[in-house]
């Protein structure tokens, strides 16, 4: 990306129906498709691997986000109000990309230092907050109340015995 | 040494970023 912004002015294209003015070179398109997919991949792996270890993968993913966005922003920051690419100009858009950029990374450095001083403080001991020393949740256990008797009723509402009345001689 | 494998996801992360950086500067610079 730093290279498309330095040499490009920030974009570039390849292939597609449209006529394009800034053609990408192959090195630019190679590193940003397999730098990508590299991050996703070598991040799996790594974050599988400290889940397997059993080590602190909140706190690194923390520091990897801080990094990650501390890098973009510095990149924009530093060509966009520090040294601009010659013959660049209007580059007050990469300086508010880059300052979201750091506020996003400040995001994820706030906590993960405030991990990491924890930790130290700890000796490098587990989080007690985490190790729940009884269960949060208990039964109740209320005395057993006998089911309510249900009562036959002393006389049958109903007659048993159906009564026809006589019938009425016709009129 | 008895400190160091049990921070050995440390040990693992200071080596795989420093190797990580070391080639992804060498990939970069080939290719670009």
């Amino acid at each position: 990306m730093r290279d498309v912004m330095v040499s490009k002015g920030g974009a570039c294209a390849s292939g597609g129906p449209y006529v394009i003015g800034s053609h990408c070179t192959s090195g630019q398109v190679h590193l940003l498709t397999f730098g990508m997919l590299g991050l996703f991949v070598f991040g799996a792996v790594y974050f599988g691997f400290m889940a397997w270890d059993d080590g602190p993968v909140l706190g690194t993913a923390l520091f990897g986000w801080a990094v990650l966005f501390g890098l973009l922003g510095w990149n924009f920051i530093y060509l966009g109000a520090v040294n601009k690419p010659a013959g660049q100009t209007g580059t007050s858009g990469w300086v508010v990309s880059g300052v979201v950029f750091w506020a996003m990374a400040l995001g994820g450095l706030v906590p993960a230092v405030l991990l990491a001083v924890g930790w130290l403080r700890r000796g490098g001991a587990p989080d007690p907050a985490i190790q729940v020393p009884e269960p949060l949740v208990r039964a109740a256990v209320h005395p057993a109340v006998a089911p309510p008797s249900v009562s036959q009723p002393a006389a049958p509402i109903a007659p048993t015995r159906l009564v026809i009345p006589p019938k009425e001689p016709p009129s | 040494v008895t400190v160091l494998l049990q921070l050995r996801w440390l040990v693992a992360t200071v080596l795989g970023t420093a190797i990580g950086i070391a080639v992804g500067i060498a990939i970069a610079n080939s290719v670009l």
